[in-house]
């Protein structure tokens, strides 16, 4: 019983040194993970061959359906495409003019998801890169559909991916038609919610977010979703704008992901190390 | 009770192969922890010394795979161990319904202690039914936990015999 409780007391002094600090994976949790990230990739990429098999069988069935429809909206977007290449085309002469400098193209590295949160309660991946591919904490992480997370934890071959739809995580976001600004986090529904957007900002069902490039974590530019729903307090009520947003990326069917290799400016070059 | 280290690569073996299941296959059916299954099986048949570090180790295990605080789910996963290695102590946790609302009510003390902990960083979603499903799910893990231990117990033996 006296073991007990000094055990439960070691833990309490290790939970109140961690809480609220960066955390540093020690040796023995790197040699944890690279122990048993190998079994997690094998179980991983058998589990993700069922359910890709399974998923495929029964989207068969609408396979005709769907291609005519994908067929339209293709039509669609190539009509969009042309327009927003002209769009394009006119904002860079305007740059040049403006003299404003063009923003550096991102280097991207690949990764591959190999474990997800054993808890259920957070929103964490594992992917198969890390500090030996010049992966540091803070990095942004995306994939073609927009931004998944952030880098918290780097061991020698493995990182940790917090989402963005885990409640911790928080980006600086902004609306991109009407340009007004917010915080994006994370919660427990899956979807996320802009905050702090004034409640006279012009917003809408269907605006599409970006981050805004502030804070240092993510490079201006990138999705992050578009506006589910927008409440406003009736009368005077309430300050702001209670916004949710659906994510662009779909969390469930993560496999490979891209890791934007830009610092975060905000950390220190010790914790880079 | 007696203070075996016997079972400790038993149930160390398993609680690893918790852990990449469930940060695998389990995490993709919606997020199942069957760790505190363990702990109540070590709480119900093993002495207090060995389950005690046995709980501080899946629980630290845990915590490194989770997004959550170093120390979190080791802290809940001890009192969890003690609390229901207490109750057996006094009550005979052997009848399986007896486990049955153990593991309940430890899956229960689990979440809520998690809610509280998670909560003060934004609203908490709740999710009986995962629950339910490992309440009822929990007697034939103890059957499997129970076969993985009486499998080493055989491996010892007949290592043993060698060696005589």
């Amino acid at each position: 019983m006296t073991l007990a409780l000094l055990l439960l007391l070691l833990t309490l002094v290790i939970l109140t040194l961690s809480v609220g600090r960066e955390r540093r994976l020690t040796r023995v949790e790197k040699a944890v993970i690279y122990v048993l990230a190998p079994a997690q990739k094998v179980v991983m990429r058998a589990v993700d061959s069922v359910s890709g098999l399974v998923h495929r069988y029964f989207f068969l069935i609408d396979t005709a359906e769907e291609n005519a429809r994908l067929r339209a909206e293709l039509s669609r977007l190539n009509q969009e495409l042309v327009l927003y290449r002209e769009s394009h085309l006119a904002n860079r002469r305007l740059r040049r003019m403006l003299e404003f400098k063009e923003g550096q193209t991102l280097s991207l590295v690949a990764a591959e998801v190999i474990a997800l949160d054993p808890s259920g309660w957070f929103k964490t991946i594992l992917v198969d890169k890390g500090s030996q591919d010049g992966i540091t904490a803070g990095m942004a992480v995306v994939n073609a559909d927009g931004v998944i997370g952030r880098i918290i934890d780097v061991s020698y071959r493995h990182s940790k991916v917090l989402l963005l739809i885990d409640r911790s995580s928080a980006v600086d976001a902004l609306i991109q038609r009407s340009r007004a600004k917010g915080i994006l986090k994370g919660s427990p529904e899956g979807v996320c919610r802009l905050e702090f957007v004034i409640r006279n900002a012009d917003v809408q069902e269907g605006d599409t977010v970006i981050t805004s490039g502030l804070a240092g974590a993510f490079p201006k530019g990138l999705l992050l979703g578009r506006v589910g729903q927008v409440e406003r307090a009736a009368g005077s009520d309430g300050l702001f704008q209670k916004i949710v947003v659906e994510p662009a990326v779909d969390f469930e069917r993560l496999e490979e992901v891209l890791i934007a290799l830009r610092p975060n400016p905000f950390l220190s070059e010790k914790s880079r190390d | 009770m007696t203070e075996d280290f016997r079972y400790y690569p038993a149930h160390l073996a398993v609680g690893l192969a918790l852990i990449v299941l469930q940060s695998t296959l389990l995490a993709r059916l919606g997020g199942l922890n069957l760790l505190p299954v363990l702990i109540i099986h070590l709480a119900t048949s093993r002495g207090f010394l060995t389950g005690e570090v046995l709980a501080l180790c899946l629980g630290l295990l845990q915590d490194l795979y989770s997004g959550s605080w170093t120390g979190l789910h080791a802290g809940i996963y001890l009192g969890v161990y003690m609390s229901a290695a207490l109750i057996h102590r006094r009550l005979n946790l052997t009848h399986p319904l007896h486990q049955l609302a153990v593991v309940f009510l430890a899956l229960a003390a689990n979440h809520l202690i998690l809610n509280r902990a998670v909560g003060l960083l934004g609203p908490a979603g709740w999710d009986w039914l995962r629950i339910g499903l490992i309440t009822a799910f929990s007697p034939v893990l103890f059957r499997l936990f129970g076969l993985v231990e009486s499998c080493q117990v055989k491996l010892l033996h007949a290592s043993a015999g060698e060696r005589s």
